[in-house]
């Protein structure tokens, strides 16, 4: 007899593909309200696999704009959260900002103010030793999918021997309200190829920048 | 060409939202003007932007392409690979075989021209329904002179009393039924 809804049905075996830590320094950050999630799909076996992520055809126009770190500046955590009956998920994007622009303090402003779905870009790619499933599935990763993520804390301390200066953001889940799920693996097409070639179609003009 | 059909595309939103004045659009409309007319905008001067984007509008055209796929959206067809396509590689020709192949596939679609939707795909015929005759139904025209008889008919008053339970007044004169006029059927 079961507690909860699922079951353990597979196993994991040791996997000797060494793992490759952090994620790129480009992040792309998509309005909540801007995804159709009516055309977007899942893998019909496994729900934590999107594999097509459109947005909507609204006015002004819908985009995943780019934030570009640098050397490794941008940062990601999840964790599992429990709540007295269920279990959720709590998805976090720290990035930094090196500049201090009246365009930076307004992108920071506009983010305060919103919700906002992020994907990032993991370095490891994981490669089937046996050759059945595709390379690339584990490179791009879905944050918020449910709820979206918020700007928890936005912090520049002018004397930071780090940043020197400039914006520490950390976006995440809402206080209360968290995710149902981990992070979604986005592989789109069957390829990493096509996976962006995806996204490159829904790259706002200021990413060419 | 791109350059322009950008612009095209965020002109409305740029001079009718102030919020929309970001940054890498003043820098495309900076870019654009001069290639067209060879001349510099100032930068702090925002009036100078909409001048520019307005003359830029007038004097171009957007690319004619009559399909635009949705964001993110990759089309596939099992078994031709050559035919998988994003917005950015889709051509007018591409989209007509997807949409052939497959209709449903235009919910994809954020911009197509308007005869697509009626065309129906190659393996599915139409059968269009026999008109059925139209029935005409007898209908009894009531002679508008003829008093209503349910209300004063007595002899209906003294049956629809005598299943309550009622007595007839007896003292009543029980008048005879009144003859009806035939009345005329329409065909």
């Amino acid at each position: 007899m079961t507690i909860g809804c699922n079951q353990i049905v597979d196993c994991i075996l040791k996997n000797c593909a060494q793992l490759v830590p952090g994620i790129k320094d480009i992040a792309y950050f998509i309005n909540y309200d801007h995804v159709d999630k009516d055309l977007s799909t899942f893998d019909p076996d496994n729900p934590l696999l999107l594999t097509s992520l459109v947005l909507k055809t609204v006015s002004p126009e819908a985009f995943a704009y780019c934030v570009s770190g640098y050397n490794f500046s941008n940062e990601h955590n999840t964790a599992l959260v429990k709540k007295t009956y269920q279990k959720v998920w709590d998805h976090n994007f720290i990035f930094r900002v090196f500049d201090n622009t009246p365009e930076t303090k307004l992108w920071i402003k506009n983010a305060a103010g919103s919700r906002f779905i992020v994907v990032i870009e993991n370095n490891y790619s994981k490669v089937d030793p046996a050759g059945v499933l595709p390379t690339g599935r584990t490179v791009f990763e879905v944050l918020g999918w449910d709820q979206g993520l918020e700007l928890n804390a936005a912090e520049r301390n002018t004397a930071d021997e780090e940043v020197l200066g400039g914006w520490v953001l950390t976006a995440g889940s809402s206080d209360k309200i968290k995710e149902s799920l981990p992070p979604l693996s986005l592989f789109v097409g069957g390829t990493l190829l096509l996976t962006r070639a995806a996204i490159a179609s829904m790259l706002a003009p200021c990413c060419d920048d | 060409m791109k350059i322009y059909d950008e612009i095209h595309r965020f002109a409305r939103d740029y001079i009718k939202d102030k919020s929309q004045r970001s940054t890498w659009k003043k820098r495309r409309i900076r870019e654009a003007y001069e290639l067209l007319t060879g001349k510099k905008i100032k930068i702090s001067c925002s009036t100078c932007y909409i001048e520019a984007l307005l003359t830029i509008v007038n004097n171009t055209k957007m690319a004619a392409r009559n399909y635009e796929l949705k964001k993110g959206v990759l089309l596939q067809a099992f078994g031709h690979p050559a035919k998988t396509c994003t917005n950015d590689t889709l051509t007018d020709e591409l989209a007509e075989w997807h949409l052939k192949e497959s209709p449903e596939k235009i919910k994809f679609f954020s911009r197509y021209p308007a005869k697509v939707r009626t065309i129906p795909p190659s393996d599915i015929k139409i059968v269009v329904p026999k008109k059925e005759e139209a029935k005409v139904e007898e209908t009894e025209i009531i002679d508008p002179e003829e008093p209503d008889r349910s209300a004063t008919d007595p002899v209906t008053e003294a049956l629809g009393s005598a299943m309550e339970g009622k007595q007839p007044d007896l003292e009543e004169e029980v008048k005879p039924p009144i003859k009806r006029k035939p009345v005329k059927r329409k065909r």
